[in-house]
This record gives structure tokens, sequence and C-alpha cells, in this order.
């Protein structure tokens, strides 16, 4: 990478430690530290809680997926604004006007202190380790296009981030996440310009969407249903609400986003800024990716685009056999090119010529993806490793092969800035909920202000040094990141549960919200180990296990909480 | 001055939302049908 690029980087680093910094001064209270003293323009607090949810994963690997599977993904967020509507209705001004610092901390005042305590633990747990998959996925794609070690590029993202998030708080995290938002969507147009002007002279960008298409790459809808399908429209409309629901209502990593707004109503139009530009954002997102599919229908795309095992093939045991695969599909992808290069010339020449030169490039594009099927499965045999899949090495392998210097540096800062703006939010809620739901509660009830803010201080610098440990020993670990994922969609559908019963019936008791909780997270279990559903789906077999089995129990067994709750009900 | 009251604090406008929801999605399947 070129010198003026690392500065870029460099500079980048500087500015966000420097900005998180400048926030410290606003920071000398626990509530200023926790809550920004619930202050924050619901522009800052909306543009925060877009950066949290758009982590580096979703800048290399959603770009990849694009590259690879098209658009589909896309019906994942297709809920998302439906979710807002219904949290800013319900849970926001219950957390807002109960002034509380967690979300957890609410079902203490309806519930009790153990259905309290055992949510805000299972946010820490499932929270922290899915930090180190968020610092770990960027680092391991970071350190093998830069060819610099893990360890290194989990110190380059995780040090500045703490730093600014241990001194400027809340505060500093919502700041530095505006310029990061700004940052990534710039980069993001950036890259499809220049995925734009790669594009032959005489294939138009409607020509490239067209072949894109033609190949189902463009696919924005699946109305089939199939529960064990991930990206349909049903899972994507129904199944995704209550992830959504239960990730931005109940995950204190983006409950004390809106929690910072100044007041209900602006806390409200936070939440209703992803309502409008979510989809539109993903979109983009994914659009790059398709831009990147069609880049390489025109240039000679890399058979392999992981750098490290492309190397390793080409001189280990198996290289011959390697070599022959190379060879191969640069034949089929010249091939694919002429077939592309046809239909693009093929549109205003009648449908019947379209026809025909479609069909000729979809059997092209099916050669080619066999090869590179073959490769990829000759890199399992030869290396043992199975999950081996090069997706998130496409679009770094673009910025860095393609891109013009300084447009590089850019890039690799929105990857670095994708990362930073949520690893340093869930720092955030890491901390609040280990010193407002444990350590002010059980340890030092009443602990002075300036106690509590060190306390909290410590609890960021913790939580990043336990984050950065799991992320180099993910990396080392491939698999484990899924095993993350996975441990995530246990419980998310069943918190989502358990406030569904705090909110929605009065009848519901401590112990049945409870007991309910641990019924939906072995319902899910029991789903995710003897079934085929998909993921998405757990999340609603959670919620209703929780409802059903909360009811039930509340019915046999009431504790008559209800009274304390009263004042805090909007 | 305090902040105002959940109760009395009017809502967002939710119908705009929920017609550029329906808008997107529409636009998304058009893009689909003429594009491939």
């Amino acid at each position: 990478m070129h010198p003026i690029d690392w500065t870029i980087i460099a500079l980048y680093l500087v500015w966000m430690v420097w900005d998180g910094l400048r926030m410290t001064k606003n920071s000398h209270e626990l509530e200023g530290f926790l809550l920004a003293s619930r202050s924050l323009p619901w522009w800052a607090v909306g543009l925060s809680v877009m950066a949290t949810q758009l982590s580096a994963i979703t800048m290399i690997g959603t770009t990849g997926q694009g590259y690879t599977d098209g658009m589909r993904f896309l019906q994942y967020y297709y809920a998302l604004p439906v979710a807002m509507i219904i949290l800013s209705v319900t849970l926001v001004p219950f957390f807002h006007k109960a002034r509380v610092f967690t979300a957890y901390e609410y079902l203490e005042r309806r519930f009790d202190l153990k259905t309290r305590a055992f949510t805000s633990l299972l946010f820490l747990l499932s929270r922290s380790m899915s930090l180190g998959v968020v610092i770990s996925a960027p680092a391991i794609v970071l350190s093998t296009v830069l060819g610099v070690s893990v360890p290194a590029t989990v110190l380059l993202t995780a040090v500045p981030t703490i730093v600014y998030t241990m001194f400027g708080g809340v505060q500093a995290v919502t700041w530095t996440d505006v310029k990061q938002m700004y940052l990534i969507v710039g980069g993001l147009i950036g890259a499809a310009v220049v995925l734009v002007m790669g594009l032959p002279k005489d294939v138009g960008i409607a020509d490239a969407l067209h072949i894109a298409g033609s190949v189902g790459r463009l696919q924005t809808f699946d109305f089939s249903f199939d529960l064990t399908n991930q990206y349909t429209f049903w899972s994507g409309t129904i199944a995704a609400l209550f992830l959504f629901c239960s990730y931005f209502g109940t995950d204190q990593s983006q409950v004390q986003r809106y929690l910072t707004a100044k007041s209900v109503g602006q806390a409200r139009s936070s939440l209703l800024m992803s309502a409008y530009w979510k989809i539109p954002l993903q979109a983009l997102v994914l659009l790059v990716g398709v831009g990147l599919f069609a880049f390489y229908l025109f240039t000679p795309p890399p058979m392999i685009f992981n750098p490290v095992h492309e190397a390793e093939m080409r001189s280990g045991p198996r290289a011959a056999e390697y070599a022959a695969l190379e060879q191969e599909y640069s034949t089929a992808a010249d091939a694919r090119r002429k077939a592309a290069t046809t239909l693009a010339h093929a549109r205003d020449k009648g449908d019947a010529v379209e026809r025909e030169a479609a069909a000729v490039f979809r059997l092209s594009e099916t050669n080619t993806k066999a090869v590179r099927d073959r490769a990829v499965g000759l890199i399992r045999q030869s290396t043992g490793d199975a999950a081996f899949n090069d997706v998130n090495f496409v679009f770094p392998t673009f910025i860095l092969t393609k891109v013009p210097v300084g447009l590089v540096g850019l890039l690799i800062a929105a990857i670095l800035a994708a990362a930073m703006s949520t690893i340093a939010a869930e720092l955030s809620s890491l901390s609040t909920a280990t010193v407002i739901d444990f350590y002010r509660r059980f340890v030092r009830p009443d602990g002075e202000d300036a106690h509590l803010l060190m306390v909290s201080r410590v609890a960021t610098v913790g939580w990043g040094i336990f984050a950065a440990a799991v992320a180099v020993y993910a990396a080392e670990l491939g698999s484990l990141i899924e095993v993350v994922n996975r441990f995530g969609s246990f419980f998310y559908g069943s918190i989502l549960g358990v406030f569904i019963l705090a909110i929605g019936f009065k009848r519901a008791s401590g112990h049945g919200a409870f007991v309910g909780l641990l019924a939906g997270m072995g319902s899910v279990a029991w789903v995710a180990a003897f079934t085929k559903v998909a993921f998405l789906w757990h999340n609603v077999v959670g919620a209703v296990v929780v409802v059903a089995v909360g009811l039930l129990v509340s019915l046999i067994a009431p504790t008559g909480k209800i009274p304390s709750t009263e004042p805090i009900n909007p | 001055m305090t902040a105002p009251d959940a109760d009395v604090e009017p809502q967002p406008p939710y119908g705009r939302v929920v017609v550029v929801w329906l808008l997107v999605l529409a636009a998304l399947f058009a893009f689909q049908r003429y594009f491939s």
C-alpha cells in the first residue's frame, strides 16, 4: 500500500482519538459519561444507531455476499421500519419516563431482581463474545491484505476505540459515530464511482445491471415460504421483525443510544431515521457487491480472493492441480467476458437476440462458478479448513488492487470506522450494564458518583482487553465465529418475550418472566439442535414460548409486583 | 425548561414512515422486474 494511504489511515485514527478526547470535559459525572446527561439531538443519536448496527462485517462481508449471491440478503431488513414504529410506540417511552440507565434496570422495577440480573448477564456474555468477533473478522481480512499480523490489526482497531470511549464516554462514542457514518457512506459512494468508471466504454450502468439481473444478482424478493431458507420475503418481514424489535428494543448497545436523546420525541425521531434510511443504505452496500461482480466480468478476476491461501496453493504439494484450475478458470472467465459483452450489445437488437445472448451468458457464468467452486474445494482439502470461504476478501482485494492511491486509504479508514463505531458503542454499553446492573446494585449501592465513574472507565478498558483477546483467539479458530453468532441467536427472541410480558401483560409476574425466559431459551436450543429451521425463526420461537410459559406460570404463581411499576408506565 | 412529557409529546408521523417503506419496497420490486 502507498505511503499516502498509510498516512490517511494514521490521520483518521488520530482524528478519531482527538475528537473523542474533546468530549472528556462533558463526562465528569456518571450520567454524563454513560448517558450524555440525556442531552443529545435526534440526528446525532440516529446516526449513532445506524453506525452501531453497521459493522465492518457489513462493509466486507455484505459486499462479498453481493458479489457471490446478489441482493437477496436485503430481504433481511424489510421489517426494520415496522420494528422501529413498534418500538417508538411501546418501549421507548417506557425507558425514557423510567429514567433508567439500562434496559434491564426496568425489569427489576416491573418484575424482580433475578429477572433483571439474568437478562443483563445474558447481554454481557453474548455482547462481549460478539464484540470479539466484530473486532476479529475485519482484523483477519486486513491482516491478510495489508501483510501485517492479526494481533497488530486487532490493536490498530481496538486501542484507539478503547482510549476515546474510556475518556469521553457515550458522548465521544456518539460524536465519533457521526463522523464515522459520513466516512462510511462517502467511502461506499467512492467505491461505487470507481466501479462504474471501471466498466468498458461500450457498457453502461444499465447494461451492467441487466447483465447482473440475468443471473439473479438483483433478486430482492423471494416469496417462497421455506423455514429452512434464511433469506426470503417471509423470514425478512415476520421473523426479522422479532429480531429487530429485540435488538433495537432490548439490547443495551442500542437502547443506550436513544437513552442519550433529549426527550422521548427526539429518541423516537432517532429510531425513525433508521426506518427511512436503513434499507436504502443496505441496498447501496449490496449494490457495491453487485458492482464488483459486474466489474470483474470485464476485468480478469483472481480465482480466489484470499492472497495468502492463493500463495500457499501455488507453492504447495498440489500446485500443479491448482495451476491447471487457474488456467481453466482464466479460459472460462474470458468466455464469460465475451458473453457479457455480447449481452450488453444485444439489448437494442430485439427480445429474441437478447434472450439468446442472456442464455449464453448464464451458461458461461455457471461454468466459471463451477471452476471456482472446485478451487475452493481443493483449498478446503489441502488446508483442512472445511469452512474456508473468501467472500470477505472480495471488497478489500478490489480496494488494494484496483482503486487509485488516496481512495485506498480512505476506504480502509471507512472499514476501520465501521468497526470502531460498533466497538465503541458495545464497549460503552458493556461498561454501563456492568456498573449499573451489577456493581452499583450488588457491591456499592451508595457509591459516590466519582467512584462509579472511575469504575465505569475501568470496566470499559477491561471489556476492551477481554474482547481483543477473544478476537485474537477467534482468528485462530475460524469456526468459533459461527458458534458465537449462533450463541447470540439463542436468547434474542427470549429476551424480547420478557419485555413483551413486561409491558403487554399486567398479570405477568417475576417468576413467570424468569421461568418463561428459561423455557424460551431451552426451546430455541432444541429447535437449533434438532431441526433445520433457519436462525431468524429462532427469534419467533423464543418470544412466543416465553410469553406463553410466562403467562401460564404467572397465573399459577403470581408475585404481585405490578403496583411498583405504575409510576413509570406512560 | 424540562423535557416534554411522553404523554403529551406529539407522536412522529408514523403514517409517513409506512408510506415511504411501501414505496421503497415497490421501487425494489420494480427494480428487480426491470433488470431481470
